[in-house]
């Protein structure tokens, strides 16, 4: 407890030796170790009911971590999952609305930071109140439209959209980002007789980088956590993401389609496939992590 | 004469300058290229919000199944909806319900756990926000499988744990406590209001505290008069945005379904606009998109007059100024 075993910070510390703890402390640690095990006990007993065996799923007192593990658990999902093609649909649209998301935001926020017109603040006053208008305001005729069109079951309705402006809230955290690229970085570029758009695409996004791999970040994980979107437009399920596959799942499995293990013996099952799909988000997020705190604290802070 | 109409030409020619100078700087050059920058949004606007609204506004006033086209039929479907749909009422109910907990205590969740790491004493302080934001990157159909199995009635633990204490196991879907499972799931989501709070917690001048201490402010004081009405603002954009989605609320409510909650408890403002537009089961006389489209303008409606509220509200609470 007395040494700094990484010996990061420095023995010296500016409050000196650690003092021991304070009562208040103690309760701050007690809450946030308490809040801590609540949070993570889903994930926890979603891990641990993946690997039991049905005995253990339904036994009491309840079998906290199954012993041997039982890893054959996660094979129904495999078999009865088309994974590859689940795992396609999945990337292609969350990788295509990112791009678009980070390449449409970024020209938005740059015409809103850097580029000057009398009627820019309005229109930027305008994006902002989209951003309060409620989603099912607009989405039956949005849906009726592509259904005209008819890109119902394509990608299309994931793809299109995010190329026209790219989103407001990603606008909004780009053009902070912008804000804080000095004008006369642009100005000299100019002078140096660069055209507009090479202005934007080889003086400010490059510095915007950090901004934009927030934004893709946000959007990839946005589309793979989606359920909404993908259960409107795709009802092919060779056009299926994985969110819509495990919600699928849970209605076969528990009317016995496909897999042969019926009703409430399937929750084994159902956490495996859960954590599957929850797994490559889990990742991503663990090793990006700062991108998610910041961007959220500039939406959050700025608004 | 002559003087009176110079005089009276003057202003005018100044204001005709004016206006032309706005118009030179309207469809100037520099103007120019911020319309072409700006282009792809406004397209995107027109063509996926503001035609859209004008489409909706008049699709709720039709009766529209899609396939057919759309027959006038004034103010019904609103009537319908709210005098004979009794999954209406159900729904307004449990959304607002919803709204008024999940919101508050939501926020009240987050900003005590940010006052909690705002301690310089506290270690770890990356971690703690990436273990409390990590609930929310989950697929929200994942993470709600995981949580309702938590409260699943036989075999899930909050069951065992009920038992182990020796009271009665709750069937925590098929009676009023389902309420609270949707509640506690949204309250698992604290984690980005946190970190939001967390930020504004830290743009809080130190020396506001420190002259408080002097003046002989206690804690309770300091946190009153100096933490809350600096953190007014984020309390405020949390607020707007977090009643926004609740009143959305959709996909919880609609997994949760699945575990048998009866309709009553289960239907949602959302899950009421996609089971007449999609669920092809529409609601007596009404349903399909018309139907629906009245039931997502009852939606705009209290999101707008709330949030009207809340922002004219605002100036008495709401301080943007720091010291």
């Amino acid at each position: 407890m007395t040494t700094n075993r990484l010996g990061i910070g420095g023995s010296v510390s500016a409050r000196g030796l650690r003092a021991p703890m304070s009562g208040a402390l103690m309760l701050t640690y007690g809450i946030l170790i308490v809040v801590s095990a609540v949070t993570v006990l889903p994930l926890f007993w979603a891990v641990s009911t993946s690997l039991k065996p049905f005995k253990d799923v339904v036994a009491y007192p309840p079998v906290l971590w199954p012993t041997p593990p039982q890893w054959s658990n996660y094979i129904p999902v495999f078999t009865n999952w088309d994974i590859v093609t689940h795992f396609r649909n999945t990337m292609i649209i969350a990788i295509g609305s990112a791009v678009a998301h980070v390449c449409a935001g970024s020209l938005t926020a740059y015409a809103f930071s850097k580029l000057y017109c009398p009627i820019r603040n309005l229109l930027f006053g305008l994006m902002l109140a989209t951003i309060m208008l409620p989603g099912f305001v607009t989405f039956i005729p949005v849906y009726v439209m592509f259904h005209r069109i008819g890109m119902v079951n394509s990608f299309f309705p994931f793809l299109i959209p995010p190329w026209f402006g790219g989103g407001a809230w990603n606008i909004f955290l780009l053009r902070q980002f912008f804000m804080t690229i000095p004008d006369d970085l642009i100005h000299a570029a100019r002078v140096d007789g660069a055209s507009e758009f090479r202005i934007f695409a080889q003086v400010a996004a490059p510095l915007a980088k950090p901004a934009m791999a927030t934004i893709f970040l946000f959007s990839f994980m946005g589309s793979w956590n989606d359920f909404f979107g993908p259960y409107i437009y795709l009802t092919k399920r060779s056009l299926w993401p994985f969110a819509l596959a495990l919600h699928a799942l849970r209605d076969e499995l528990t009317s016995g389609v496909g897999i042969g293990v019926v009703g409430s013996m399937t929750q084994n099952i159902i956490m495996g496939a859960s954590l599957i799909v929850a797994l490559p988000v889990f990742l991503l997020f663990l090793f990006t992590q700062r991108f998610f705190i910041e961007g959220i604290t500039i939406t959050g802070m700025k608004g | 004469m002559g003087v009176g109409l110079q005089g009276m030409a003057r202003p005018a020619a100044r204001a005709v300058s004016g206006r032309a100078l706005l118009w030179r700087e309207l469809t100037g050059r520099r103007s120019r290229v911020f319309y072409a920058f700006i282009a792809p949004w406004v397209l995107g606007f027109l063509i996926y919000t503001a035609w859209p609204m004008v489409l909706s506004a008049y699709y709720s006033l039709t009766s529209y199944k899609i396939g057919l086209s759309p027959t006038w039929v004034g103010f019904s479907n609103y009537d319908y909806l709210v005098r004979h749909d009794l999954n209406f009422s159900d729904a307004v109910r449990n959304s607002v319900t919803y709204t008024a907990f999940s919101v508050p205590m939501g926020i009240a969740l987050s900003l005590l756990l940010a006052l909690l790491l705002n301690n310089q004493r506290v270690r770890g302080l990356t971690f703690w926000r990436a273990l409390f934001y990590m609930p929310t990157v989950l697929p929200a159909v994942a993470s709600s499988y995981m949580f309702a199995w938590m409260f699943s009635y036989r075999y899930g633990p909050v069951t065992s744990a009920l038992r182990f204490v020796g009271a009665n196991p709750i069937n925590f879907f098929t009676t009023d406590y389902a309420h609270w499972v949707i509640i506690l799931f949204a309250l698992w989501g604290f984690g980005p209001g946190m970190i939001i709070f967390l930020a504004g917690l830290q743009g809080i001048p130190r020396v506001l505290y420190e002259a408080a201490a002097i003046d002989g402010a206690g804690r309770l004081r300091s946190f009153y008069h100096i933490t809350l009405p600096g953190v007014s603002p984020v309390i405020f954009f949390q607020f707007t945005n977090g009643l926004i989605g609740a009143m959305q609320t959709f996909q919880v409510a609609w997994f949760l379904e699945a575990y048998s909650l009866p309709k009553s408890r289960s239907v949602f403002l959302g899950t009421l606009v996609y089971s007449n537009a999609f669920g092809g089961t529409g609601i007596g006389t009404a349903g399909g998109m018309g139907y629906a489209s009245a039931v997502a303008w009852v939606i705009f409606a209290i999101v707008l007059v709330i949030t009207a509220m809340n922002f004219w509200g605002a100036r008495f609470w709401v301080h943007y100024e720091q010291i």
